[in-house]
């Protein structure tokens, strides 16, 4: 029910404060790195900057140090394997915890939330501890059983493996927190009628539990997606896309050319790209998320 | 009676993968503990899995003394998250209202829009303020960051209150009125109460935000000692060029930790309830 005998401008005097928020810092900044990606501005020349078309774009494609489609490789690499691998635990574990007495089930929540609620700075910093070739829990526990030290961070195929089991530790928590809270909404009933007709565990999952919570599966997958894509600061504090460009991404790219090298025209223009990618997911999100919120609100 | 039977392979099954997430998920926490509470002597190669002693000499050296980053970065990130805090909260009552209460079609679907591009992890954006910021000489400046703060928290915010502000029956408002309280005093005394738990939830989430954040202080921050702990921190990478001073950085990780896992501790409940709701609060 709503207010009918107020004033048509009403609700704009409440929201004129918050748009005027957003329109500041989210609609014009986007807005202005689209013009920019078009421009040769460097930083300390953002006044009257040249047009160059499309030059940024091709030279941020055409670049060998590193070569973008090593960026985009690195980018895929890790994106897919934080998606897959806390899709898997995430859900896994949600399955496991809907089974278990609601007790149990909170306390066991509340640990496996620890990791969601921490900066993603805290977090590499304390990966980046456990791989620590001297004092790093990693090859301490290898040490133990004989095997030798592994230099983790500092060879590619290794660093892209630790960064990705690193960001699942850091990105399963909100995997969990969607499904588990889409399993609660699953009727009782439905499992134990399953039960009672005789169906075996794994089947009720495939052709009960897993079917009634897809939509919230979807919205997981897409927030572990798009998360995925634009994780900066625990990488940054890793390996800061080393060694040698090794693991850079999209994002630690967008970073590095515009705050190292200056040249914010080239750095729009990777902003411009990861921004598309992440736009594309992100509105596929919404559409998603808002139907959700309507059954929960 | 339970919700579903199992054999006793699939209990070992379903006891083994909680207990190995457990494991996963606690394993890395205790090794920095291990590191930051043992003495800076006992943290080299070879080392052992459990401090030989337990000292808080790391924690304190991080807040006094020639190599401490001072309480000053804990404070900036405290002061940069309950501003936003406070501005989110503010932006999103006046937001989530009117969509509770009015019939905002065109102001729907622009939030809709804004909605959209906020879901964005806060990484997309950190190139655009930056352009904006130096534009406009918001660069280096301490309400540039705290805007930035909360302009990334306010959509889900606005969202949060609005589902908040449609549990509250109208017919309290329209009582009030009808007694005589004007719009003020109706807010004051019946809105705002009533809305308060669903404030403090966007107000944390908010916050929480802040406290953590690293790569929008990165960027617009220069002045030292505007930085936030996140962004200091980094001193500890290269300490007087013995490489990562880890005890001290272990310990300085620690006490950004501890004020998040206290409201953690506190609001779990609220939170995880929310937090299904709004998914991309953390970027």
């Amino acid at each position: 029910m709503t207010h009918k005998s107020f004033g048509r401008a009403v609700p704009w005097l409440l929201l004129a404060l918050p748009l005027l928020l957003l329109l500041a810092l989210i609609v014009v900044p986007y807005a202005m790195t689209f013009f920019y990606s078009t421009t040769s501005a460097t930083f300390g020349h953002l006044n009257n900057p040249k047009g160059v078309g499309l030059d940024n774009f091709e030279s941020v494609l055409s670049s060998h140090t590193p070569p973008f489609p090593s960026v985009l490789l690195v980018t895929t690499i890790f994106t897919g394997g934080t998606l897959l691998g806390s899709l898997g635990l995430g859900t896994g574990l949600a399955l496991s915890l809907h089974t278990v007495s609601s007790s149990a089930r909170s306390i066991l929540l509340a640990i496996y939330l620890i990791p969601w609620v921490i900066a993603a700075v805290v977090i590499g910093y304390t990966w980046r501890l456990m791989y620590d070739p001297q004092i790093g829990l990693a090859n301490t526990l290898l040490g133990a059983v004989g095997i030798a030290p592994v230099s983790w961070l500092t060879d590619r195929t290794t660093a892209i493996a630790a960064l990705v089991v690193a960001n699942i530790w850091a990105t399963y928590g909100i995997v969990l927190l969607i499904m588990s809270g889409a399993l609660a909404n699953v009727a009782p009933n439905l499992i134990m009628s399953g039960q009672i007709d005789g169906a075996s565990y794994a089947r009720i999952v495939r052709r009960v539990i897993l079917p009634s919570v897809r939509p919230a599966f979807l919205l997981a997958g897409l927030v572990a997606l798009v998360s995925g894509l634009n994780v900066f600061d625990l990488i940054y504090v890793m390996t800061g896309g080393g060694p040698v460009y090794q693991t850079e991404t999209l994002a630690l790219e967008m970073f590095r050319i515009t705050t190292r090298r200056g040249n914010v025209g080239e750095g729009a223009s990777v902003t411009v790209i990861l921004f598309s990618l992440s736009l594309l997911l992100a509105i596929g999100y919404v559409f998603i998320w808002r139907r959700e919120a309507r059954k929960w609100t | 009676m339970d919700l579903v039977r199992f054999t006793r392979w699939q209990r070992l099954v379903r006891a083994t993968f909680i207990v190995a997430a457990l494991i996963f998920t606690l394993l890395p926490l205790s090794w920095i503990i291990s590191i930051a509470i043992r003495p800076p002597d006992t943290a080299v190669f070879p080392i052992t899995i459990l401090p030989p002693t337990v000292t808080l000499d790391n924690m304190r050296n991080v807040l006094v003394g020639s190599s401490a980053l001072g309480p000053r970065p804990y404070l900036n990130a405290a002061i940069y998250g309950a501003s936003s805090a406070a501005i989110t909260a503010i932006c999103s009552i006046l937001g989530g209202y009117a969509l509770a209460r009015y019939n905002v079609r065109a102001g729907e679907s622009i939030l809709t829009v804004v909605l959209a591009l906020s879901f964005l992890p806060a990484v997309s954006r950190i190139v655009p303020i930056f352009i904006l910021f130096s534009y406009s000489g918001l660069y280096g400046t301490q309400l540039g960051v705290i805007l930035a703060y909360a302009a990334g928290a306010t959509p889900l915010g606005i969202w949060l209150m609005a589902g908040t502000f449609r549990q509250i029956p109208i017919r309290l408002e329209q009582a009030a009125r009808i007694d005589g309280a004007g719009a003020f005093l109706t807010t004051r005394r019946i809105i705002i109460p009533l809305a308060l738990p669903g404030i403090l939830v966007v107000a944390t989430l908010s916050f929480i935000d802040g406290w953590n954040s690293f790569s929008l202080p990165l960027i617009l921050l220069p002045r030292e000692d505007l930085q936030p702990y996140t962004v200091a921190l980094q001193r500890y990478l290269s300490d007087s060029g013995f490489g990562i001073n880890w005890p001290l950085l272990a310990a300085g990780s620690l006490l950004g930790l501890v004020p998040v896992l206290t409201i953690f501790a506190l609001l779990q409940r609220r939170l995880v309830r929310v937090g299904g709701l709004g998914g991309a609060i953390k970027g």
